[in-house]
């Protein structure tokens, strides 16, 4: 009888151990085959020339300049047009950023997805390959993120939005476990969602408190020149959590939606708080040369039939510029020739 | 016995080979998606544990290849060499390990413990 359990159970393994094989490779196939960025560890380190950024664009550009530059991307922000659309009021923010910008531009990007949108607007490439996309750009480029989310992060940034590296996520993961077993609240434990969305509000430009240090950080970052990205993803987390009901309700006006347009206008009025105080701290730091604010592509929340209102909120993008040292006609010239 | 014997020893190789797979996908076909991207490259992805993970399954071929004949503690050690791998690979934003997948790992490893509660179970009647 044993012997018989045992057969069962020896080609019930065999069974799964197929199945599991079988599944790997053809995981592994289709993964290799839709993500084009290799991190193999004989290909990682490859560069591939034609993925540079073009000469004629602000990253070509500022590289050739050898100056420290900042982008402050607020992820999937609207334009001013497409604001007042959804909300009926002026934002606040971009009220700000035209009135203390040098030079400012409204624009529809090539693509409403981040990598492409922003491969074209600061490298010029156009219609390119997956590997040669934004932060990326075919590893001809070394980027340096001041904060890390879950979607662009490194290691020493400066600040972090996300639960990344495996210390963290060996502790973290745990509790995510219990949420799905709906245990936190027996084991009196802070449930996950909550850790990251303090991680996030803390490491956000809707954060004042992280300026100073943060303008410390890159002056004390060794090297003179160099390309840093502040990729803010804090609206575009609030758009994509809220997404569905937003969409359901047609907008952030209807009576039901009144919640999510008071949170817009509060991310709005934060942004503006927290830049207008970073830009007078970046003012004075001693190595920054410009700071660039600008968005990637719209919200995306398809409410929108009329085709003009769907494409600025789509693909609708802006971008504000700010000589810290010294203004260059050069970089004007590029940003209208986008 | 004679076929519980083959059987083994296919559940080992099996096992042998998705752990090569494994290995091999780290060390020349891993790709990420273009919106997840994390830097230094070479100490994500899966890539700072790579040497430990190739010693690991030498050793483990080293002390389980030279018997004929595959028990099933053999069958344990490289299947969880395996959930193991497939657990690091996971918490390094390789998404396709999903979570029911790595159950499946689990359920392999759980069924070869119960039939080595059965061996022991038998040879102390």
């Amino acid at each position: 009888m044993k012997n018989k359990i045992k057969n069962i159970i020896l080609f019930l393994i065999l069974f799964l151990s197929f199945l599991s094989l079988s599944r790997l490779i053809q995981s592994l196939l289709i993964w290799n085959s839709e993500n084009l960025i290799s991190v193999d560890l004989l290909n990682h380190n490859k560069k591939k020339n034609d993925c540079k950024p073009k000469e004629n664009s602000l990253l070509g550009y500022l590289r050739s300049k050898n100056d420290k530059t900042l982008f402050i991307v607020l992820d999937g922000y609207p334009v001013p047009e497409l604001f007042k659309k959804l909300t009926l009021i002026d934002s606040n923010l971009h009220k700000f950023l035209k009135k203390s910008s040098d030079f400012y531009k409204y624009s529809i990007s090539k693509d409403q997805w981040t990598s492409k949108s922003l491969a074209y607007s600061l490298a010029g490439i156009d219609n390119s390959p997956s590997s040669c996309i934004y932060p990326h750009f075919g590893n001809t480029i070394k980027p340096i993120f001041i904060n890390g989310s879950q979607y662009f992060y490194s290691k020493d940034a400066f600040c972090k939005s996300s639960i990344t590296e495996l210390n963290e996520r060996i502790i973290y993961y745990p509790l995510k476990l219990l949420k799905f077993f709906n245990k936190n609240d027996f084991y009196n434990l802070r449930r996950y969602e909550v850790i990251l969305e303090e991680r996030k509000k803390s490491c956000s430009m809707t954060n004042p408190k992280i300026n100073l240090s943060m303008v410390n950080w890159i002056d004390r970052t060794e090297k003179a020149s160099g390309i840093y990205f502040f990729h803010d993803i804090y609206f575009h987390d609030f758009i994509e959590n809220s997404k569905l009901q937003i969409n359901q309700i047609e907008g952030f006006l209807n009576k039901k939606g009144k919640i999510y347009l008071k949170e817009l206008l509060d991310i709005d009025e934060k942004y503006q708080i927290s830049l207008e105080d970073f830009l007078k701290k970046a003012y004075l730091s001693k190595s920054l040369k410009n700071i660039f604010i600008l968005s990637d592509h719209g919200p995306r929340t398809k409410i929108f039939k009329n085709k003009e209102l769907s494409l600025l909120e789509s693909k609708g993008y802006f971008i504000y510029y700010y000589p810290i040292k010294g203004f260059d006609p050069n970089i004007i010239e590029i940003i209208k020739g986008l | 016995m004679n076929n519980q014997r083959l059987v083994k020893k296919i559940i080992y190789w099996i096992g042998i080979i998705f752990a090569l797979i494994q290995i091999l996908n780290v060390l020349f076909f891993n790709t990420t998606p273009n919106h997840i991207i994390r830097y230094p490259i070479f100490q994500f992805y899966g890539l700072q544990g790579i040497v430990i993970s190739i010693l690991i399954f030498f050793v483990i071929m080293y002390l389980t290849n030279y018997k004929k004949h595959k028990n099933s503690i053999d069958l344990i050690i490289i299947w969880t060499y395996c959930f193991l791998n497939s657990v690091y690979a996971r918490l390094h934003d390789s998404m396709f390990y999903t979570f029911n997948f790595l159950l499946f790992l689990l359920a392999i490893i759980s069924l070869l413990i119960s039939i080595v509660i059965l061996d022991l179970n038998s040879n102390n009647k």
